[in-house]
């Protein structure tokens, strides 16, 4: 039986003709003593119907424009924030993102890892770190949330340029099962006390 | 013998469906009363005996096998005093899924339906499958309504 989006995946009708059969059902078969029937009639409909209107056709341009305003997300929005893309956040916000960037890498960079690192330089150094498990883009995909949520917070918190932004705004470094093994913290061994 | 495979793609419950036209396969049908919430006259007591209500589905065949497969419904009532019951069930007509039809739009009519109390109830549609040990209903889909006293 295929359940409608079963992993996220459409069910599309086959070509072809479709058919309105009718049909009855058969006797009712009772798991419970019911009380007898001191009530007969019709069911009354209750509630309110809300009414929607599609609003007025929009060219894609217009469209874009909507989005923008709406913080609606574009699905085909590269991985890699663009500096135009950037440039839309408070100037905190862009210090703590680039400073995520930074930290992000910084396993990989070792001690000359800078305090700030732009997302595209980001991207080179998981380029060259990425293998079959931690594939590249779902580590890019990382980047791309990060941005994402500055890009969301600041438009619903109203951020200014003064605003104090704080790492902990990004939650997890990477998704429980993208952690790459070069950022995986080395778990010391309890030193024995004896 | 394999089974033609589907999606229920809506399950609807209303209080009736009516031809728009003469009466036929290729006739499109309207929904009438199709609501979540009802509610039976003032100083109406339960038991509740209603005269029908029809429960529509479209149905897409997701293989290329025909054949027909079974359904029923049963009616769980999940306000009933002591945590939600079984009330009924009942068989519903078997589906035709034919290479020109892919698609299927049923409408069953349950008539009369009782209803032991006021409440929120189920409806599952179920078809059978094959398992090992036997045959099995699977819930293929749910519907809800709320049945409430008039103020």
């Amino acid at each position: 039986m295929k359940r409608p989006n079963k992993n996220g995946k459409r069910v599309v009708p086959q070509p072809g003709g479709e058919s309105f059969q009718i049909g009855e059902a058969g006797l009712p078969i009772y798991h419970m003593p019911m009380p007898p029937v001191k009530s007969r009639g019709q069911l009354i409909p209750l509630g309110e119907w809300q009414i929607g209107e599609a609003g007025p056709p929009m060219t894609p341009d217009e469209y874009k424009a909507y989005c923008e305003r709406e913080g609606i997300l574009d699905p085909d929005r590269q991985l890699i924030p663009s500096p135009e893309e950037l440039a839309k956040l408070p100037l905190s916000a862009r210090v703590a993102f680039a400073r995520r960037c930074a930290a992000r890498i910084a396993p990989l960079a070792g001690v000359a890892t800078p305090q700030e690192l732009n997302p595209q330089a980001a991207a080179l150094f998981l380029l060259a770190a990425s293998t079959v498990q931690t594939p590249l883009r779902r580590m890019l995909r990382c980047i791309r949330r990060d941005f994402d949520r500055l890009l969301h917070l600041a438009r619903k918190q109203k951020w200014t340029d003064d605003t104090p932004v704080s790492s902990d705004v990004f939650g997890p470094m990477w998704p429980k099962d993208l952690v790459p093994t070069w950022a995986r913290e080395i778990q010391q061994p309890p030193v024995n006390p004896v | 013998m394999a089974r033609p495979k589907f999606s229920v793609q809506h399950f609807v419950a209303c209080l009736s469906v009516s031809w728009e036209g003469f009466p036929g396969s290729k006739t499109a049908r309207t929904l009438e009363g199709v609501i979540h919430r009802f509610s039976v006259s003032p100083g109406a007591e339960p038991g509740f005996e209603f005269d029908e209500i029809w429960l529509y589905a479209r149905l897409f065949r997701s293989t290329q096998v025909e054949g027909t497969r079974e359904f029923s419904v049963k009616l769980v009532w999940l306000d009933a005093p002591g945590g939600a019951r079984d009330v009924l069930s009942r068989p519903l007509s078997i589906v035709r899924f034919t290479n020109a039809e892919p698609i299927v739009n049923i409408a069953w009519s349950l008539r009369p339906i009782e209803f032991p109390g006021l409440g929120q109830y189920e409806f599952r549609l179920r078809t059978s499958v094959r398992r090992r040990v036997g045959t099995a209903q699977l819930i293929v889909a749910r519907e809800f309504i709320q049945i409430e006293q008039q103020p």
